[in-house]
């Protein structure tokens, strides 16, 4: 029972013992039957040689006399054959069907003798009646000659109580099933052991998959001891593993990230506040400081937004609004906007190429803009922005390009993440550094992707990579 | 003009009070849905700024029984943006939604926008003190002498004339003039108002594009 106990029916051990029980009964049901079948056909046979032997003693003895009166007046040359066969009973009929002699007490079932002018003489082929319920012979019925006359014959009816042979039977059966039910109880048994042993990695797993939280997103399960099968499924499961660790990580910095982010600007608000209010001011100086105040707040506000948007993104809640965007307007409008600010300092911003994608225009607006702005904002005086639609057979890439003081190698991964900066000092002038998540993100929404190359004091390339769902669709 | 303001965040209410108040409006406040409902069904008022969360009565449920008899001109103010939210509001018949945190600027020019549909149309040629701006010729002038403008700047002159008096918002110019929608680099605004400024203020005694710090700018006669 302590087996048992814990079970469930949709539990693994329960359906393979189950379907494992089910298998032995229906196996050791058929060899049961098959046994039993085999021994009652074999025991009929016996029956039916045993009596077939008689009739023809029986023959054999009628073609000693010469007449049917003989018979009557010598029956010991008949009832000599039975003695010995307490379960065998004879009768010996005339043609009219009058009984010449008969065991003591029996009478020759009508059934066998309704037809007797068509029973045969050959033995072999001699009528038979099958023992029933009502009536427990095995019996048997055939002429046979007497003397070398020819002419007279004699109906001999031979029966074999067979109540022994079914009591065995009987008693064959009951063993038989007595049998089948303990091995098909042991089967099961032993099946469910079987198959809890069996499935004891997958146990262990699960154990120590359950001592997994996440503040022991470390722990993994053992995949070199793991069973072949199993093999796959842990692979996949540490695999999972790792990815929920790096976003949890990410997660919990990115928490940490915002507090941080948040406590300069409130901690400047709140100071500059009470420095302005711990003496009477006059106009003016109120004026500056609360001047000063809308600044930072709407620095913070567009940072709840662009956090905001993120944390969406990556819920996947921001509804894409795609529809068909012709790249070239809106690199154009986008570089029209930013070449004012690139005036300021002689940089030129010259875009190429041309394509239409499905995209969701305002946030393709933002991460291009994005792009450029940066561009703009990191190149030297004097120099060039190039942006360029690029068309291939599976992607449409846009790229940023720009000289400047390039990235190296140890930003390089992380200029993606969110506020991330390059010279960690927090900038008024700059964003959050949440532009390049945000273009991440959004590149993400539409199935694509960004990536960047840059050589020091060289070239800074970034690029935005859409697919193409329909090639031809395109061009 | 009469302003209803439904807000139960009393900061909120008091400041959109205040700053409608100081705009022009006669402004009424409700700090929540049953008195908001029962004022917007009894006063006359020309718009109703309605925050979504409120006690009693939220703020879909209000706008569903006033739009029931009423066609008064509403501002949604949500603090949730869910894609859901906006349409909702927008079916349940509002004529404009707000997120908070919004510029008061910004409000206040879509309000303006709201209570200007259906008015009169523009007059052929626009005009603030001697500055003047034919839109079917594309001319600029200022006193006698013409003024050279860019296609932009043009859009961005024409856009001021026509919302005299109103700041505009960095984030709203960008938009309307270079149908830039997102959170753009303002400093470019900037440069684009620094130019502009150049060409139809400077070398003139009466300036007409004036800059309200961390609100935007605006274009007014002052004496």
């Amino acid at each position: 029972m302590l087996l048992i106990s814990g079970l469930k029916l949709n539990s693994l051990t329960f359906r393979i013992s189950f379907l494992f029980a089910i298998t032995a009964i229906i196996l050791l049901a058929g060899t049961g039957t098959f046994l039993y079948k085999f021994l009652e056909q074999e025991l009929m046979k016996r029956d039916h040689e045993e009596l077939i032997g008689k009739v023809d003693l029986f023959r054999h003895q009628l073609t000693k006399i010469n007449s049917i009166g003989q018979i009557v007046t010598a029956p010991g040359l008949f009832r000599d054959v039975i003695i010995g066969h307490p379960h065998l009973r004879l009768a010996l009929l005339d043609e009219q069907g009058n009984t010449l002699m008969s065991s003591s007490d029996w009478k020759p079932p009508a059934e066998l003798l309704a037809n007797s002018i068509s029973i045969d003489t050959e033995p072999s082929r001699a009528t038979m009646l099958m023992p029933t319920l009502d009536q427990p012979y095995h019996a048997i019925a055939a002429w046979g000659a007497l003397g070398d006359s020819r002419v007279n014959r004699v109906l001999i009816v031979l029966a074999l109580n067979v109540d022994e042979a079914q009591s065995l039977l009987v008693r064959y059966k009951r063993t038989l099933l007595t049998t089948l039910f303990f091995s098909v109880i042991a089967a099961t048994t032993l099946a469910f052991i079987i198959v809890r042993r069996g499935l004891r990695p997958l146990r262990i797993m699960a154990e120590t998959a359950s001592d997994i939280s996440a503040s022991h997103l470390q722990k993994r399960l053992g995949v070199a001891d793991a069973p072949e099968e199993l093999r796959e499924l842990a692979g996949a499961f540490n695999a999972m593993l790792g990815r929920l660790y790096n976003s949890f990580a990410r997660l919990s910095d990115f928490s940490s990230d915002i507090a941080h982010e948040l406590r300069t600007p409130i901690n400047n608000l709140m100071g500059q506040t009470q420095v302005i209010l711990s003496r009477t001011r006059n106009a003016e100086e109120y004026r500056t400081v609360l001047e000063s105040n809308l600044d930072e707040y709407e620095r913070l506000a567009r940072m709840i937004r662009e956090m905001l948007f993120l944390a969406k993104a990556d819920n996947a809640q921001e509804p894409l609004h795609a529809e068909p965007v012709d790249l070239k307007t809106e690199l154009d409008k986008i570089s029209e906007f930013y070449q004012m600010a690139a005036d300021e300092n002689d940089i030129k911003i010259i875009t190429s190429g041309s394509g239409s994608i499905t995209a969701d225009r305002i946030l393709l607006q933002r991460a291009v803009g994005n792009l450029v702005s940066n561009a703009v904002h990191h190149s030297p005086p004097n120099s060039e922005v190039h942006a360029d639609i690029i068309l291939n057979v599976t992607s449409v890439e846009l790229r940023v390009s720009n000289q400047g003081p390039g990235i190296s190698t140890e930003h390089i991964d992380r200029v993606f993440d969110r506020f991330y900066r390059i010279n960690s000092k927090r900038q008024s002038d700059s964003g959050a550094g949440l532009g390049l998540a945000l273009v991440k993100s959004i590149m993400q929404l539409h199935g694509g992707h960004v990536s960047v190359e840059s050589e020091i004091n060289k070239i800074t390339t970034f690029t935005l990579h859409f697919p193409i769902a329909d090639p031809a669709v395109v061009r | 003009m009469k302003a209803l303001i439904v807000e139960d965040e009393t900061k909120t209410g008091d400041y959109l009070r205040k700053g409608l108040s100081e705009n022009g409006f006669t402004v009424d406040l409700a700090t929540d849905g049953v008195d908001g409902l029962h004022l917007a069904l009894t006063g006359e008022y020309d718009i109703i700024v309605l925050d979504v969360t409120l006690p009693g009565k939220d703020g879909w449920n209000v706008l569903t029984e006033l739009r029931r008899s009423q066609q008064t001109p509403v501002i949604f103010l949500t603090a949730r943006d869910k894609v859901e939210d906006r349409v909702k509001g927008l079916e349940l018949g509002a004529d404009d939604y707000l997120v908070k945190p919004f510029a008061f600027s910004e409000l206040l020019a879509r309000i303006r926008t709201l209570l200007r549909r259906g008015k009169v149309q523009q007059p052929d040629v626009l005009k603030i003190a001697d500055l003047e701006l034919d839109p079917l010729r594309r001319r600029a002038t200022r006193g006698q002498s013409r003024i050279d403008l860019t296609a932009k700047e043009f859009s961005l002159l024409h856009l001021f004339l026509r919302r005299q008096g109103e700041v505009l918002s960095r984030t709203f110019i960008a938009e309307q003039v270079w149908d830039m929608n997102f959170d753009s680099d303002t400093n470019v605004v900037e440069v684009a108002m620094r130019r502009l400024r150049a060409k139809i203020d400077d070398g003139f005694g009466q300036k007409l594009l004036h800059t309200i710090r961390g609100m935007g700018y605006i274009m007014e006669e002052r004496d």
